[in-house]
């Protein structure tokens, strides 16, 4: 007994490493791209417009001559940063909403599912395009309409756990202790709910980004120069025969970011599952 | 000739490094019943699972001899073993409820199971077992859902679907354990009338001593994955010599006598790793008992793994 | 053990509606006196879990009346709820999933004094120590979370959190069932010792006979959501009056050796829905059982009986 918990300790579980790693190199991206990037992601250089990539520009450059790269590093804060704020800001009213909804019960949660279904029923490129068209062009109407289509989803997940976890033989063990409604919420109910939150969490930030980057593309997101990735693409979309480059790295980022949260929210399932 | 012969049967469970079960061996004559007594992590389910070629992929079972009806159960084929099971053996397990699918009537369900295991035409034989175990509309109980019926009528389903096709063996693990007492008074009393009618030997496996003392004539009390004492009911439980035995029989409430006094309960300890594996909670531990594995004493029918409570035993006789 | 504690006067609880309607718990009167353990039994769905979750407040009654200390249940439950819970506490049966999976042992034992704000945190801490060796438990447990219990431990740190307010009343719903046989008689033991030295009441449950016998004083058998016997504990099992306590002291005593006295009933399928709930299943029932339920009949001896056959049984 001893001895395999000695060996469990010295060995790093596959999991916890790779969530590490992602949330340490996302960090860095994020908090301080210019560690990474070799050139200043707004500096002009007309003279070397439209150079493949090299050793002095990994992912070449772009029609003014920018070191692309550069700019997809200096993006991140903007694409994956907008989509962790999305989703964290979305799961966090989403549970709050969620729980009380289950809490509650009665007319209370009848009001609130109906709000969440209406809320549900709406095409999420539609409804983003209407809210962003309506608070004016830009990243921070993006990101308001992307949350307000995100929390519902949480709080019906959310409150579909508490819902459950509220018929638990050790909530009602904590009732007949004398526990106050909020007491049993806070420490018997919201932390059980942690692991499925964190899987949502995770494969979310994926669909975030994939939504984000993508209505960047039609314009409504970040405005130039901003280097958001789904602008990137949008603005390497006419230069794409003479520069493939221009497209092609900071959609592969994209595909890769997404691909990474994806299989990581997967792995987190299977674990939390069995 | 004995039905079901086991010598030295060992199981190890994937990624586990003692074992689940260590050198058991028991033998089981035609009509007779063998009870497997024991507490949770005794060994007695992989008892069940083992003889029924049930053990989860990554288990290791190593055994001297393993015999049922004649057959050699080590050198057969897989395909062989399965055809045995469906033949010779059948199984009931613990829960009536969770057996069933809440949402389906019972006739489609034990249709669905007959056919799985290949006896679909056991189906028209069905309805005059049912009868036996004592269900006296068969074709209402079958045209009911799971819920509809109480706990010991599923049981009786259980019972009855395994024993259509006749098997010789009956391995029941648990059978009435979460039934209520009359109840399960009645599903014994049902399994005792079906041995002696049918010829059925029957494997007994349960926690509950009363369970095992109605039904057995042989018993095989099991600790930590070893058996420590073996042999008739009646010496077993009536005569105990294993210091577990006795404490199991002691530390549980009677019908009789004082009340409201301290039961005579076994100390707390988890299973040694060295030595006899009952060695922490024993009152007539020795040195040696910490080190050394117990051989089994020879002792009337059966066996005792137990040379202190051998000698306590023999000195109470005189 | 003058005082009463507890009462019930003629409390009902039906789940559902109509057709569904389940009378769980029909008409039951009970009292539990200073000191008293009044043991009740009876099979799955006798309603004895009910009775449990009425006197907890986990239900409440759709009639009927429950007082403890003379104040009356339902009002206090309104008005002082945690102050009730300081009077009733509960141990219930299955004690690993009764525990929040996600905290520890140490953090389990001090959530009740936390929840009644009582004393500062260290001295909770050492309270928490005082009841942990109270129930016998090592102090390396602290830190462990209830998966990584036994059930017998969990059980255990389950009798520290109800033992922890030092309540009047604890109710035990099949406190040892799910429990390995070696361990019953442990617990069985800590709670009689924890009764007997706090001088608490306790209303015991299970479907055990000679597990309710060997901690009562006296014991009710339910059937059907009511009470058909009542009276001093071995005392009623060593003369049953109603059929059914009899059957069940035959259940209970044929796991001696002797298969003679195997009994063997009629299956409990569907409960008459008026007159006695026994009749399908009792051996003494005539015309006159099924026109009308029987009332609970104090005879002598401290006994009470509901049955039309009261001068033949």
């Amino acid at each position: 007994m001893a001895e395999s918990e000695k060996t469990a300790r010295r060995s790093v579980d596959p999991l916890t490493l790779w969530v590490l790693v992602t949330v340490l190199f996302l960090g860095v991206l994020i908090l301080i791209p210019g560690v990474l990037a070799p050139h200043d992601p707004y500096s002009l250089e007309v003279s070397n417009r439209f150079a493949p990539p090299s050793g002095e520009h990994l992912f070449g450059t772009d029609q003014t001559g920018r070191d692309i790269f550069s700019r997809v590093i200096h993006g991140a804060k903007y694409s994956i940063g907008s989509a962790l704020l999305i989703v964290g800001s979305a799961s966090v009213i989403g549970t709050i909403y969620g729980a009380l909804a289950a809490w509650y019960g009665g007319l209370a949660d009848r009001l609130l599912v109906r709000v969440v279904d209406v809320f549900l029923a709406f095409p999420y490129l539609i409804f983003a395009m209407a809210v962003a068209a309506s608070l004016g062009r830009g990243l921070n109407s993006t990101l308001v309409a992307l949350v307000l289509l995100w929390w519902p989803s949480y709080a019906r997940m959310v409150r579909g756990q508490v819902k459950s976890i509220l018929n638990e033989y050790h909530v009602m063990a904590a009732q007949t202790l004398g526990a106050k409604k909020s007491q049993i919420l806070r420490w018997h109910v919201i932390p059980h709910t942690y692991n499925q939150l964190l899987v949502r969490f995770t494969l979310d930030i994926g669909n975030a980004l994939v939504a984000l980057t993508g209505l960047s593309f039609l314009g409504l997101g970040a405005q130039p120069p901003t280097p958001e990735w789904g602008r990137l693409v949008a603005q390497s979309k006419q230069f794409v025969l003479n520069a493939w480059w221009y497209a092609v790295f900071p959609g592969v980022v994209i595909f890769v970011v997404v691909l990474n949260f994806v299989l990581l929210g997967d792995a987190l399932r299977k674990r939390s599952t069995s | 000739m004995s039905l079901l012969k086991v010598d030295d049967l060992t199981v190890y469970y994937a990624g586990e490094q003692s074992p689940a079960l260590k050198g058991a061996s028991f033998e089981l004559d035609h009509g007779r019943t063998l009870g497997v007594v024991g507490e949770s992590g005794s060994g007695k389910t992989t008892v069940a699972l083992a003889l029924g070629g049930l053990l989860p992929s990554g288990a290791k079972m190593k055994a001297s001899r393993i015999e049922l009806g004649g057959h050699d159960l080590l050198d057969i084929s897989k395909r062989k073993w399965l055809h045995l099971r469906r033949s010779e053996v059948a199984f009931v397990f613990q829960s009536p409820v969770d057996s069933w699918n809440p949402t389906r009537v019972l006739r489609v369900q034990v249709k669905d199971a007959l056919q799985a295991a290949g006896r679909s035409d056991d189906y028209s034989r069905l309805v005059s077992v049912l009868q036996r175990v004592g269900i006296d509309d068969p074709d209402r109980a079958l045209g009911s859902y799971p819920h509809q019926l109480s706990g010991g009528m599923l049981q009786r389903i259980s019972i009855a679907v395994a024993l259509v096709h006749e098997p010789a063996l009956l391995i029941a693990d648990e059978p009435t354990s979460a039934l209520d007492s009359t109840v399960q008074a009645e599903i014994l009393e049902i399994l005792h009338e079906l041995r002696t009618e049918a010829n059925l030997s029957l494997v007994i496996i349960s926690h509950d001593l009363s369970v095992v003392s109605r039904l057995a004539d042989e018993v095989v009390v099991m600790y930590g994955g070893r058996v420590v004492e073996r042999g008739e009911t009646e010496d077993v439980l009536g005569l105990p010599v294993h210091p577990y035995t006795r404490g199991l029989l002691a530390s549980v409430p009677k019908l009789e006598g004082e009340t409201r006094t301290p039961l005579p309960a076994m100390a707390f300890g988890e299973i040694a790793d060295q030595g006899c594996v009952f060695a922490t909670r024993c009152d007539l531990r020795e040195e040696t008992c910490l080190r050394t594995d117990p051989l089994p004493i020879e002792h009337k029918s059966g066996f005792v793994a137990c040379g202190p409570g051998m000698e306590k035993w023999s000195k109470e006789r005189s | 053990m003058t005082q009463l504690l507890l009462e019930t006067d003629a409390v009902s609880k039906t789940f559902g509606s109509g057709k569904n309607a389940v009378h769980a718990v029909r008409e039951v009167s009970l009292s539990l006196a200073q000191g008293e353990v009044l043991g009740l039994v009876g099979e799955s769905g006798s309603g004895k879990s009910t009775v449990a979750n009425l006197l907890l407040g986990i239900e409440t009654p759709d009639s009927g009346s429950i007082s403890v200390e003379g104040r009356p249940v339902g009002n206090w439950l309104k008005e002082e709820p945690r102050v009730y819970r300081e009077v009733i506490q509960a141990v219930f049966q299955y004690p690993i999933a009764a525990l929040d999976s996600r905290k520890r042992v140490g953090w389990l034992i001090e959530e009740p004094l936390v929840v009644h704000g009582r004393g500062t945190k260290k001295q909770r801490v050492a309270r928490v120590k005082d009841l942990m060796s109270a129930v016998q438990l090592d102090e390396e447990l602290l830190d462990r979370f209830p998966y990584e219990l036994s059930g017998g431990q969990a059980q255990r740190v389950n009798i520290a959190r109800a033992l922890a307010l030092e309540p009047k009343i604890l109710i035990c719903d099949e406190p040892v069932s799910a429990l390995d046989v070696s361990v019953q008689a442990q617990i069985l033991n800590l709670l009689l010792e924890l009764q007997t030295s706090h001088q608490m009441s306790m209303i015991f449950i299970s479907h055990s006979l000679a597990v309710v016998r060997h901690l009562s004083n006296r014991i009710a058998v339910m059937y059907a959501g009511t009470i058909v016997e009542g009276g001093p504990g071995r005392d009623l099992v060593d003369s049953p009056s109603h059929p059914y306590t009899e059957l069940l002291v035959q259940a209970a005593a044929s796991s001696s050796s002797n298969r003679e006295g195997l009994v063997s009933t009629i299956s409990p399928e569907g409960l008459p829905r008026s007159g006695c709930r026994f009749v399908p299943r009792c051996p003494l029932a005539t015309e006159v059982c099924s026109n009308g339920e029987p009332e609970l009949v104090m005879n002598s001896q401290s006994r009470s009986i509901r049955c039309w056959h009261l001068d033949t049984t």
